[in-house]
C-alpha cells in the first residue's frame, strides 16, 4: 500500500459521513436570513422618504415662486418693507403719465420726501392703513421705527388690488454722468437712511424671533423632562451595547455655478423684480436694451467633519458641519467707484463700488458658506470590502460672506457689496461613493452633486439663482479607539 | 436539482429554495462539522453559522465551480474560526511542538466505518485534528494550511505526521480489538 493510500481511504470514508441536523438549526438559519429580508421595507422608506421630501420641497419652491402668494410674501419681507413699495397695478398709459408726474415732482431738490400717489385715490379702492403707515413713516425718522410700526409696515406691504402706490425716498435723477453715459445712476444720500431703517426693522424681527426660539427651547426642555426617565432607562440599555457611532472627516473639490435649474446656468443675477420694475420710472424715449455677461462655473471646495450612525449593515445616517466655498466667474467692464443710488430703493448698498458691463476683466464671485449636512446613506451592494454607497440628504447653509455682483439692467452696471438677501440656504445633495480600506481604515470617494433649493434673490421673475456644486467627495472614517 | 434555478431563487430570497438548498447539503456538511469539533452540539453550531454565511454570501458564488465545494470551503473556514474562538478548544489548539508522538509510515487497512473513523479523528488533540482533516480529507496542501492557520509550513507537516501516526496506532488497536471480539464471539 502506497503512503497516500491511507489518506485516500480516509477521504472515501469521510465522504460518506453525514448526519441529519435537528430542526432547530434550520429555524435559527431561517430566522437570521429573514431578519435581513424584513428590514428591507422600512429601510426602503427610510431612504426614499427624504428623497420624496426633497422633491416635494423643490416642487413647492419652484411652483410658488411666481404665484401671487409668493409675491405677497416677498413684499412682506423686511427688505421690501424698508423700501415701502406697494404692489402696483398693471401698467397702463394713464398710470405711466401719473408716474411721470410723480417723478417730475420728486426731481425737485427741495422735495426730498415721500411721494404718494394719492391722486389716484378717487379711482381706486382706498387703503386707509397704508396711507397711515406712509404718513407715519414720513414723520418718523427711519431710525426710530418701533415694533408697532414695523408691524404696520408688514400689514401695509401686503398688496391688494387697488391699493395706493406709495414710493418713499424716491429721489431718482436720470442725469448724465461725467463719462457721458446717460444711464448711469447716482446714489442719493437718503438711501443711507433707508438702510438705517432696515437695520432697525431687522433687529425688531430678530428680537421677536429670539423670543420664539426661547419659547421653543423651553418647550423642548419640558418635553425632555417628561421623557427623561424613559430616556435614562434607554441609555442604560444602550450603554451595554457596542457603539455604532462613527466619526469622520470629509472634503471635496469641483466646480460651482449659479444655476437657474439643476443643470441650466443663470445668465445673470438681476436685482430687478417684477414689483420694483413696475415702480421704476418709465423707460426713456429711445430705450436701449442691455444684456449682461453670462455667469460661468468656478472652482469650489468643501471640508468638514461628520458623525455617522449605522442603523444596520447597509444603512446609516450622518450629520456634520462643513465649510463650503463656491465661486463663479463673470466678465465685467472697468471698476467704478462713485456715489450710486438705487432707483428702486430695493437694494441695500454697503459700499459704492460697481463694475461696468463689458468684457474687460473676469471677476470671481465668491460665496463662503457654513453648512450642516444631514444625509441617509444606503449601501447598494453587499460587499464589505468595496461598498457602493448612495448618499442623499439636505444641508442647511448660511452665507457667511460673499462678493457676488448683481446686475442692474437699467443702469447697465454690476453692483458690488449688495446685501445678500437670502443668506440661509437649503441645499439638496446626493453622492455615489465607493469605499475601500486603507491601513484598516475606511475611505470613501465618489462624485457629489449639490443644488440650492433656496434662491439667492427674492425675485419673482423666475430667476433667483441657485447655488450648484458638482465635484469629487472624499470621506475618511476615523478608526474606533 | 437545477443548481442555477435554485441559486437564482435563493438570491431572490425565496424561502422554499433556501430550504431546499439547506436540506440538500445539511447532511454531508454536518458530517464535516462533526469531524472538526468534539461534540454534536458544537458541530450543529458550526453548521448553523456556516449556512448563515452561505446565504448571506451566495451572490459571491460565481457559478463556475461546484456549489458543494464552495459551501464546503465556507464550512471549513467557519469551523476553524469557531475552534479558535471557543475557549474550550484552546487548551490543545497550540501548534507548538510540545506533545511528541511517534511518526509512522504505516498504511493500515481501514475496516472501520465512517462514524468510527470520525470518532477516532475527534479524539486527536484539536490542533492535530484540524490539520489532519484539512490535509487528509479536504486535500489542502501544507502551504495552504500554514497560510490559513498562520503557522509555518514545516509545523503543519510535522503536526500532520504525528496526527497520522497517532491515528494509525488507534486504528490498529481498534482493528485488533474488533478482531479479538470477533474471534471471541466465534
Amino acid at each position: 500500500m502506497r503512503e497516500n493510500e491511507f489518506e485516500k481511504q480516509v477521504r472515501e470514508k469521510m465522504d460518506h459521513l453525514g448526519f441529519d441536523p435537528r430542526d432547530t438549526v434550520w429555524t435559527a438559519v431561517d430566522k437570521e436570513i429573514n431578519k435581513e429580508k424584513k428590514r428591507r421595507i422600512p429601510l426602503f422608506w427610510l431612504f426614499f422618504l427624504p428623497a420624496l421630501l426633497m422633491a416635494g420641497g423643490a416642487y413647492y419652491l419652484i411652483e410658488h415662486k411666481g404665484s401671487p402668494d409668493a409675491i405677497a410674501k416677498n413684499l412682506q419681507q423686511p427688505e421690501l418693507n424698508k423700501n415701502q413699495i406697494s404692489q402696483p397695478e398693471p401698467k397702463s398709459e394713464k398710470k405711466d403719465k401719473k408716474t411721470e408726474e410723480l417723478i417730475d415732482k420728486n426731481i425737485k431738490p427741495e422735495e426730498n420726501s415721500t411721494i404718494q400717489t394719492s391722486q389716484r385715490n378717487s379711482q381706486r379702492k382706498s387703503s386707509a392703513e397704508s396711507k397711515k403707515s406712509a404718513v407715519a413713516n414720513k414723520k418718523t425718522p427711519s431710525g426710530s421705527i418701533d415694533k408697532k410700526q414695523s408691524g404696520e409696515y408688514r400689514q401695509n406691504s401686503i398688496p391688494e388690488k387697488g391699493d395706493d402706490i406709495v414710493i418713499e425716498n424716491y429721489n431718482h435723477k436720470s442725469t448724465q454722468s461725467e463719462t457721458g453715459n446717460p444711464n448711469k445712476n447716482v446714489l442719493d444720500s437718503t438711501a443711507g437712511k433707508v438702510i438705517a431703517g432696515l437695520a432697525v426693522n431687522n433687529s425688531v424681527l430678530d428680537s421677536s424671533a429670539g423670543k420664539a426660539i426661547a419659547g421653543i427651547t423651553a418647550n423642548k426642555n419640558v418635553k425632555k423632562d417628561s421623557v427623561s426617565e424613559s430616556a435614562a432607562a434607554k441609555n442604560k440599555n444602550q450603554k451595554t451595547k457596542s457603539s455604532t457611532w462613527q466619526f469622520g472627516i470629509t472634503g471635496g473639490a469641483g466646480i460651482s455655478n449659479i444655476n437657474q435649474g439643476l443643470f441650466s446656468s443663470v445668465k445673470t443675477l438681476n436685482i430687478t423684480t417684477a414689483a420694483n420694475a413696475a415702480a421704476y420710472p418709465p423707460a426713456p424715449a429711445n430705450p436701449t436694451t442691455y444684456s449682461s455677461s453670462e455667469i460661468k462655473p468656478g472652482f469650489s471646495f468643501e471640508t468638514g467633519a461628520y458623525v455617522q450612525r449605522n442603523l444596520s449593515r447597509r444603512i446609516s445616517l450622518s450629520a456634520g458641519l462643513n465649510y463650503h466655498y463656491y465661486s463663479a466667474k463673470i466678465k465685467t467692464g472697468d471698476k467704478g467707484n462713485a456715489a450710486l443710488y438705487s432707483p428702486y430703493n430695493t437694494t441695500s448698498f454697503t459700499g459704492n463700488t460697481f463694475y461696468q458691463n463689458g468684457n474687460v476683466q473676469t471677476f470671481t464671485e465668491q460665496y463662503h458658506l457654513i453648512e450642516i449636512p444631514v444625509s441617509a446613506n444606503l449601501q447598494l451592494n453587499k460587499s464589505s470590502r468595496v461598498p457602493f454607497i448612495w448618499e442623499v440628504g439636505l444641508s442647511l447653509g448660511y452665507i457667511v460672506s460673499s462678493n457676488a455682483l448683481y446686475y442692474d439692467p437699467n443702469a447697465n452696471i454690476y453692483i458690488a457689496n449688495y446685501q445678500q438677501p437670502n443668506r440661509m440656504q437649503v441645499n439638496a445633495a446626493t453622492a455615489l461613493m465607493i469605499g475601500f480600506h486603507l491601513h484598516k481604515n475606511e475611505m470613501q470617494v465618489g462624485p457629489q452633486l449639490q443644488y440650492g433649493l433656496t434662491g439667492l434673490l427674492n425675485t419673482n421673475d423666475g430667476n433667483p439663482g441657485h447655488l450648484f456644486y458638482g465635484g469629487l467627495k472624499i470621506s475618511y472614517i476615523l478608526p474606533k479607539k | 436539482m437545477d443548481q442555477n434555478k435554485l441559486l437564482n431563487d435563493c438570491l431572490r430570497h425565496k424561502a422554499s429554495a433556501q430550504r431546499e438548498l439547506y436540506e440538500h447539503f445539511a447532511h454531508s456538511m454536518l458530517g464535516l462539522c462533526y469531524r472538526y469539533t468534539k461534540s454534536m452540539a458544537d458541530a450543529e453550531d458550526v453548521l448553523q453559522e456556516g449556512f448563515i454565511k452561505v446565504f448571506k454570501n451566495l451572490h459571491q458564488f460565481n457559478g463556475t465551480g461546484e456549489l458543494g465545494a464552495w459551501i464546503r470551503k465556507i464550512m471549513v473556514n467557519t469551523a476553524i474560526n469557531y475552534l479558535k474562538s471557543e475557549s474550550r478548544y484552546q487548551y490543545d489548539l497550540s501548534f507548538a511542538e510540545k506533545n511528541l508522538h511517534p511518526v509512522s509510515d504505516d498504511n493500515p487497512e481501514l475496516i472501520l466505518n465512517a462514524k468510527e473513523l470520525a470518532d477516532l479523528i475527534r479524539q486527536l488533540p484539536t490542533g492535530y485534528q484540524m490539520i489532519f482533516n484539512m490535509h487528509a480529507v479536504e486535500g489542502y496542501t501544507h502551504v495552504e494550511i500554514g497560510k490559513i492557520l498562520g503557522v509555518h509550513e514545516g509545523t503543519s507537516k510535522s503536526q500532520y505526521a504525528r496526527a497520522r501516526a497517532l491515528l494509525i496506532t488507534w486504528i490498529s488497536r481498534n482493528t485488533l480489538d474488533n478482531k479479538t471480539d470477533m474471534y471471541a464471539r466465534k
